[in-house]
């Protein structure tokens, strides 16, 4: 709302004010300050709660409460012997639509050019001036925040104006020549024939005041604001008026406004004839009344004000202060409840009046919550190993997805996006990763090791599932070379490392390795990691068309962990006394075929030993020319523990027999000889 | 073979003219593994036999002399020294470390801050209803005051992106009584271009205090106490009236400016104050929806920007380095 300084000097006195700290201190800060020639024009920002200040006089009127400076009301017209507008109607079709509509006849108005006060002040509100009823109507928006609409006479068809529901069907070509549909969620004033003005929002094509000294009507209205707004959104139409009408409107604005319209109109144009005007309405609402508690007021701001210095300020915002009520003013249309009475004392008693108050009371105390434990710990521990956390937007657009999965149909979609680039939400944080490894690559960085905590969704059966996760991209090499290393690139084991540390860290135990079967991975290096059949994290290499997709280089890996289950699957720490007695060690070097898995390998093993406790260390796979072609050779450290015994050197070399017995039945594999 | 009796002369001599300083590294040079005398005494089997006895006396004797002579002029810590050159300005052999994003790293200020004042953490979906979103948190359909925050809708659905964390507020007293302190941490998603002070998707820290008897006195306090923590004790705040619907009465928190302290400079636009967030006492209306008790109960909220409490801390004055995830960016710099 542009506020200009002499204008609003006209209802109140503002020498010796700062202004733009008592507006601010009211809720209303100065955006800007424009100088037009001698003139201060203050750009306030005006909450959705106030439509009143969106008004010169409500402006005033909050200035006034603040410094209980005096309010110098504008003056109005007052009917005395007009003439009656007679053979015309006015017919309001629903008083909740219209809870007022006021017409009224002018005659022998000449279209011509606003004196310069006029004009000027139009111009402070930022209108171009264009003749004296146009302007008028628009000062008496900006004034008293009342829009009025005037017509020529001749427009209407019938003798009739009818406020009303438009029918389907129906069509207008507004003052803008855009031709719109009607249908019946829009309100109209028609004629006898058809609609000729979008009720609140704009006129029709003809509407506008062209022609000299012929008979107009000014018309000054209520209507309801949800119907304005839903109008003015489904035309897509927002003008001055509009925004003002969805605002809210009041009772009384309608007749307040036509009679201070009138009385300058009087004053510019002399000649100008005024019949009575028709005002239809079903019953004046009863003003708002609410229960004032002094004490309700002092227990919330926290602050013991007096009971005058309440009253005092309640006085200045002219509400009717009795011993237990106020009445409020209808063109205050946000005060309804007595809470909305403490706002009111405490802005203009001014918060900074209001002591502060530190406490942590009884029964309160900040509680554990695991999820955001555990992804402190890991975001710190993969830091401390090199790793840099990412934040991305998380959004992802329709073609990426295409690309990864082949069908979008199972992804969650924006109805609204900004662009089709972040239309999608995405599945996984992984797929903005790989933009961000693309980035780093053309900063010249190869040592990508980046995560992120985001989620994934999708849509579920009956809901949309939302899931915590953890990805982490791999990229390049773990480090740059320096004198003591000579680092390699990144391959699958790296990946499956970070995997495996994290469930460490978090002490989940009992994860299986399976392969896996991701759309984003290459199908033979993709891994599945599940506790019994439930998946709780994927990891693999990205597929090449992928990265081709993305014009990045090959050899990305990446990890995505599930975080909702990875929680529960974290076993509470236990603690036991380590074996006091000491183990027995067995290498074994097996040979067999390269297709047998070392998973498998590490499964019979494990179901054959029959002793209290065995560690088995894999510790040097060989392929070449001292073992067969097509075999591999697999060292493996056995650790057997009695765990309450010493074992014994016989029953350690029966159980070694048995896994080598096993291993031979179940993958043909023997004993490496020396 | 040289003349032990030579020797003799100059090792005392460089003995005596030595300064304590030294006598390690002289230790080492005779009587180490590969010192002078050692080297003699294990190049008496190369020395014809008819020497060798006097050679060997002589150059014991002469060891236990120089022995004697660093017992008696005490070397401290001798065995330290491995006598290998030992280039120490080389880097060590280390792993470096990652950095944590800014956003996330404001995060834990924030976050740590209200633990302290007792205020526990809680999450919410990001996919949200309506009714969540805006009808319980009074924020009615066809109500200017949605115009606030223009909102992403889901297609096929009548679910939207969370605007705010406040939802999260309703779900928590849903689901419990009062006394309640917390705080929700999380992403929202607003329709806004991408620019250097804004973004579609940020994160908010949404805040909730509901109890008997908490007032606007607490309000201040309270979120004056977070300013004072997270940027610094000299910190000011001040309170302005807004509008919320959410909360009554409605207030803007701004803090003297963190760059020029409150003199005036072009990032608080000459003000000398930094708004940063919105609160105010919750709406009775607010209560309702999820079945409190208005009259024994009262409360206070708040919502702030974290990407804007993290560019304020670290001096970012471009939103879009936090999503470009750059790793030279992400590193951080001393100043």
């Amino acid at each position: 709302m542009r506020v200009s300084l002499e204008w609003l000097n006209e209802y109140i006195e503002t020498d010796g004010l700062d202004l733009p700290v008592i507006l601010e201190e009211c809720g209303f800060p100065v955006e800007e300050i424009i100088k037009v020639g001698d003139d201060n024009v203050y750009d306030i920002e005006v909450t959705a709660n106030r439509p009143d200040m969106l008004s010169m006089l409500g402006v005033a009127r909050e200035i006034r409460a603040k410094t209980g400076r005096k309010l110098r009301l504008p003056e109005t017209y007052e009917f005395k012997d007009e003439n009656r507008w007679r053979d015309f109607s006015v017919k309001v079709e629903n008083f909740d639509d219209t809870p007022r509509y006021i017409a009224c006849k002018l005659a022998h108005v000449p279209v011509k050019e606003s004196p310069d006060w006029l004009k000027r002040r139009i111009k402070s509100y930022g209108l171009n001036p264009k003749n004296v009823l146009v302007d008028l109507t628009n000062y008496i928006a900006v004034e008293l925040g009342q829009p009025l609409h005037a017509f020529s006479e001749s427009l209407v068809e019938g003798k009739t104006i009818n406020v009303r529901r438009a029918v389907k069907g129906e069509e207008i070509v507004t003052l803008l020549g855009e031709k719109k549909e009607l249908d019946n969620s829009i309100l109209v004033i028609a004629d006898a024939e058809k609609p000729i003005a979008l009720a609140g929002i704009i006129g029709g094509e003809e509407s506008g005041v062209k022609r000299n000294s012929e008979s107009f009507i000014i018309e000054s209205a209520y209507f309801n604001p949800i119907l304005v707004r839903k109008g003015s959104k489904k035309l897509n139409i927002k003008t001055d008026a509009s925004y003002r009408f969805e605002r809210g409107g009041y009772f009384t604005s309608p007749d307040f406004a036509l009679k201070r319209f009138l009385y300058l109109l009087k004053e510019i144009v002399p000649e100008v004839e005024i019949y009575l005007p028709i005002d239809v309405y079903d019953k004046i609402p009863e003003p708002v009344k609410i229960e004032l508690d002094r004490d309700f007021i002092r227990e919330r701001l926290g602050y013991n004000i007096s009971d005058e210095e309440i009253d005092t300020i309640l006085k200045r915002f002219d509400f009717e202060v009795k011993k237990d009520s106020v009445v409020i003013p209808d063109y205050r249309r946000d005060l309804f409840e007595p809470i909305d009475l403490v706002e009111e004392v405490g802005r203009i008693f001014g918060y900074s009046n209001i002591p502060d108050r530190v406490r942590v009371p009884e029964g309160v105390y900040a509680r554990n919550n695991n999820l955001f434990n555990m992804v402190r710990t890991i975001r710190d521990t993969l830091v401390g190993l090199g790793y840099y956390e990412n934040v991305t937007l998380g959004l992802v657009s329709k073609r990426e997805l295409g690309k990864i999965y082949g069908n979008v149909d199972n992804f969650v979609r924006i109805a609204n996006p900004i662009n089709v680039n972040i239309e999608y939400m995405t599945p996984t944080p992984s797929i903005n990763l790989l933009k961000v490894v693309k980035n780093n690559i053309l900063k010249s960085i190869r040592n990508i090791k980046i995560f992120e905590f985001g989620r994934g969704f999708a849509k579920g059966k009956d809901a949309f599932i939302e899931k915590n996760i953890l990805s982490v991209m791999l990229f390049g090499m773990p480090d740059e070379k320096e004198w003591y290393n000579s680092p390699k690139s990144f391959d699958l084991f790296d990946i499956k490392g970070v995997a495996e540390y994290i469930f460490d860290l978090m002490h989940v135990a009992e994860v299986k390795t399976d392969r896996g079967e991701y759309p984003l991975y290459m199908k033979d290096e993709s891994v599945s990691y599940k506790i019994g059949d439930v998946e709780i994290a994927q990891c693999g290499r990205i597929r090449k068309d992928i990265e081709n997709f993305y014009e990045i280089e090959n050899g990305i890996y990446s990890l995505d962990i599930d975080l909702d289950k990875l929680l529960d699957y974290t076993k509470e720490r236990s603690y036991e006394r380590p074996s006091a007695y000491p183990s027995v060690y067995r290498d074994l070097a097996l040979v067999m075929d390269r297709s047998v898995l070392f998973g498998d390998l590490l499964n019979v093993i494990y179901s054959v030993n029959s002793l209290p406790s065995l560690k088995v260390k894999l510790f040097d796979i060989y392929i070449g020319k001292q073992i067969p072609e097509g075999k591999k050779s697999m060292a493996v450290n056995l650790e057997f523990n009695g765990l309450t015994r010493t074992l014994k050197d016989d029953e350690v070399e029966v159980v070694v027999g048995k896994i080598v017995e096993s291993l031979k039945e179940k993958f043909g594999a023997y004993l490496r000889e020396k | 073979m040289r003349d032990i009796k030579e020797l003799r002369e100059e090792i005392l001599t460089s003995l005596k003219n030595a300064s304590s300083s030294e006598y390690e590294a002289l230790k080492i040079k005779y009587l180490g593994r590969k010192g002078v005398i050692t080297s003699i005494l294990r190049g008496l089997k190369e020395v014809p036999k008819e020497e060798r006895k006097v050679i060997g006396m002589e150059a014991n004797k002469l060891k236990k002399e120089i022995e004697e002579f660093f017992r008696q002029h005490k070397v401290k810590g001798a065995k330290s020294y491995s006598g290998k050159f030992t280039d120490y300005t080389l880097p060590g052999r280390r792993i470096f470390p990652g950095a944590v994003h800014p956003v996330s790293r404001a995060l834990d200020e924030i976050i740590d801050i209200f633990m302290r004042l007792g205020f526990s953490i809680e999450y919410g979906p990001e996919i949200e209803s309506d009714y969540y979103n805006f009808e319980a948190l009074n924020v009615p359909e066809h109500h200017p005051s949605r115009d606030m925050q223009d909102t992403f809708y889901i297609a096929g659905s009548d679910r939207l992106l969370r605007t705010h964390t406040s939802p999260v507020q309703i779900r928590t007293m849903e689901n419990r009584k009062p006394p309640i302190r917390m705080i929700a941490p999380g992403r929202c998603y607003r329709k806004d271009e991408i620019d250097p002070s804004h973004s579609p998707v940020f994160h908010q820290v949404e805040g909730l205090y509901v109890d008997e008897n908490v007032t606007f006195a607490d309000l201040k306090g309270i979120l004056s106490a977070f300013a004072r923590e997270f940027f610094g004790p000299d910190t000011k705040t001040r309170f302005t009236p807004s509008f919320f619907p959410f909360t009554e009465p409605s207030s803007e928190m701004y803090v003297s400016c963190v760059f020029c302290g409150g003199k005036g400079c072009s990032v608080c636009q000459h003000t000398g104050w930094l708004e940063v967030l919105g609160c105010g006492l919750v709406n009775p209306k607010v209560f309702q929806y999820v079945g409190y008790n208005t009259e024994k109960y009262s409360g206070f909220a708040f919502g702030l920007g974290v990407e804007r409490f993290a560019m304020l801390k670290y001096g970012i004055d471009d939103m879009r380095l936090l999503f470009e995830n750059n790793m030279e960016f992400l590193k951080g710099v001393i100043k």
